[in-house]
């Protein structure tokens, strides 16, 4: 195990320093070798899109700069030159996290692995471009440096059209892919949404919607999007498990925690958005919603199933210049739980529980380089001992309520465009339904305050 | 009947899948205002700057991206420097 850990910790630091030796820029993603463009065209600092990646994205990831003369490179990670064929691409995540309190009663090393030492928390391969005229897309394949595990990431496959006339332009396609919310365009939905990287081995709160990644890479959807008039964005489709010929979408992914649902998932989403000032400026609002029927054990999908309906509203504002950047999320979903399976199992007090989420961010960056966000997260909802008293240190909830709240604030550097270094503070107001002993072992929701750093290398 | 809700279905999703496929390109280059190009710089860049931009004999110039000509003052928000 020592060994293990050993190990881990040398290829952190060996990526940490390969990656900070390349530092002419010439390592871009594909996305930007493909369109010649810079990485911040695309986004306001990365992952968030500004209006050039959400026209980049609805059409479908086709966009790319003419060949000029000679041959494409089969695999190429220059900036310049032609495309080449197979658009490869990657990013290693190198972080090192400290928790506030690692001895409170009851609580002992075990419950805080890899704690102040240097991880390679994630390390991504990417096939990410343009397959033809109307098709493009991309699969992402991670490995997880912790667990020393690789599965299937995100997967987005899109076909895409342009219809226009003198009064009307539409944008639409398809989009096949294995997480709900991953299709969408704004920052504001949970695949996209703030804080884009966060520490894999800090406590963080129990409870979560299912729209919050709980189907990510388990569940396969086919979505049908359009963009009106670069006004009106709506988009609707279905979710299935990713089994049977589908289980490519969760290749790798441990079965024993994959969720399983009953039928179709439909998901829906429209979307209002402006763009003025010579697309300086841009806002939005919106809702999307989701409702699965989810086998409480994954093993045995047969019997009652727990019924989630999610909805969420949402918006967006945006001021992208090269000098000044800032834009603000926020997001509420507000989820309705009819547990029909895991109550009639023993495993809810509860057979109806509502959970709902705010997540609200702002950001400011100085010349793409020198950022800051403040982020506030907060979930609460029905006290419900069965599904969240577990009696364990750190993890449990004496009094069975799942509200906490968060605040985090992080400051990131890029000294390149595509090198990214993040300081990141996340203090807990509330965990796991109380502000002290809410463990009820004696543990204080700030003991769970994290303390983040994060190199963050594409290539 | 269940089969012949699948093949109307299939068909359905085959007509809609073609008239995806037809016509109406999305290939090449967009129109200048999805990027809000203008003829004027911003912030001190313009066209001439960006790696994207290839000068013609015109005096004017071409961008990989964007369809039609561009001025070499000109501006719009993929601008990429060089």
């Amino acid at each position: 195990m020592e060994k293990t850990s050993k190990w881990s910790a040398l290829l952190a630091v060996g990526l940490l320093g390969f990656f900070l030796t390349l530092t002419d820029a010439q390592a871009v993603p594909s996305f930007a070798r493909q369109t010649g463009l810079e990485c911040v065209a695309c986004h306001l600092s990365w992952l968030e899109l500004t209006t050039v990646g959400r026209q980049f994205k609805l059409g479908g990831y086709t966009l790319m700069k003419p060949v000029t003369s000679g041959e494409r490179p089969l695999v190429s990670f220059a900036k310049d030159g032609n495309p080449p064929l197979i658009p490869l691409a990657g990013f290693a995540q190198v972080s090192l996290s400290h928790t506030n309190n690692m001895n409170s009663p009851g609580a002992d090393a075990s419950l805080f692995p890899n704690q102040d030492e240097l991880v390679l928390q994630q390390f991504s391969l990417f096939l990410a471009g343009r397959v033809s005229d109307h098709a493009g897309g991309f699969v992402q394949w991670t490995y997880d440096g912790l667990a020393h595990t690789s599965a299937i990431d995100n997967v987005d496959l899109r076909l895409a059209n342009r219809y226009k006339s003198d009064n009307l332009d539409v944008m639409y396609g398809l989009s096949l892919n294995n997480n709900p919310t991953m299709s969408d365009i704004y920052n504001t939905t949970p695949v996209w949404g703030f804080p884009f990287a966060s520490s894999v081995v800090a406590p963080t709160p129990e409870a979560a919607t299912l729209l919050q990644e709980g189907l990510a890479q388990q569940v396969v959807g086919l979505t049908a999007y359009s963009m009106w008039n670069r006004t009106l964005y709506a988009e609707i489709g279905g979710y299935r498990t990713a089994s049977e010929g589908f289980s490519a979408f969760r290749a790798g992914v441990d079965l024993n925690e994959a969720a399983v649902l009953d039928g179709i998932a439909p998901y829906w989403r429209l979307a209002l958005q402006h763009e003025w000032d010579g697309g300086t400026q841009s806002a939005m609002v919106g809702a999307f919603g989701l409702t699965a029927n989810r086998f409480p054990d994954p093993l045995a999908a047969v019997g009652p199933t727990d019924k989630f309906s999610d909805l969420g509203i949402d918006a967006q504002y945006q001021y992208v210049t090269d000098t000044h950047r800032f834009s603000g999320q926020i997001a509420y979903i507000r989820e309705q739980q009819e547990l029909n399976g895991t109550f009639a199992a023993g495993g809810s007090s509860n057979p109806n529980n509502q959970l709902n989420n705010l997540s609200a961010k702002l950001t400011y960056y100085y010349q793409t380089k020198y950022g800051v966000s403040l982020g506030y997260q907060r979930i609460e909802g029905d006290t419900d001992a069965g599904l969240y008293s577990t009696g364990q240190p750190v993890s449990g909830s004496a009094s069975g309520s799942p509200n906490s709240t968060a605040l985090i604030l992080e400051l990131n550097w890029l000294p390149w465009r595509d090198r990214r270094f993040t300081l990141q503070y996340t203090a807990y107001q509330e965990f796991n339904g109380g502000k002290s002993n809410y463990d009820g072992l004696g543990r204080n929701a700030s003991d769970n305050n994290t303390l983040f750093l994060l190199a963050w290398f594409p290539f | 009947m269940e089969n012949s809700a699948r093949t109307m279905t299939r068909r359905v999703g085959l007509l809609w899948g073609s008239q995806l496929l037809v016509g109406m390109a999305m290939a090449g280059k967009l129109d200048k205002q999805d990027f809000f190009y203008q003829t004027q710089p911003k912030d001190n860049k313009s066209c001439s700057t960006c790696r994207l931009y290839t000068a013609t004999p015109s005096g004017k110039g071409v961008c990989a991206l964007l369809d039609g000509e561009v001025s070499p003052s000109g501006w719009c928000m993929a601008y990429s420097p060089r």
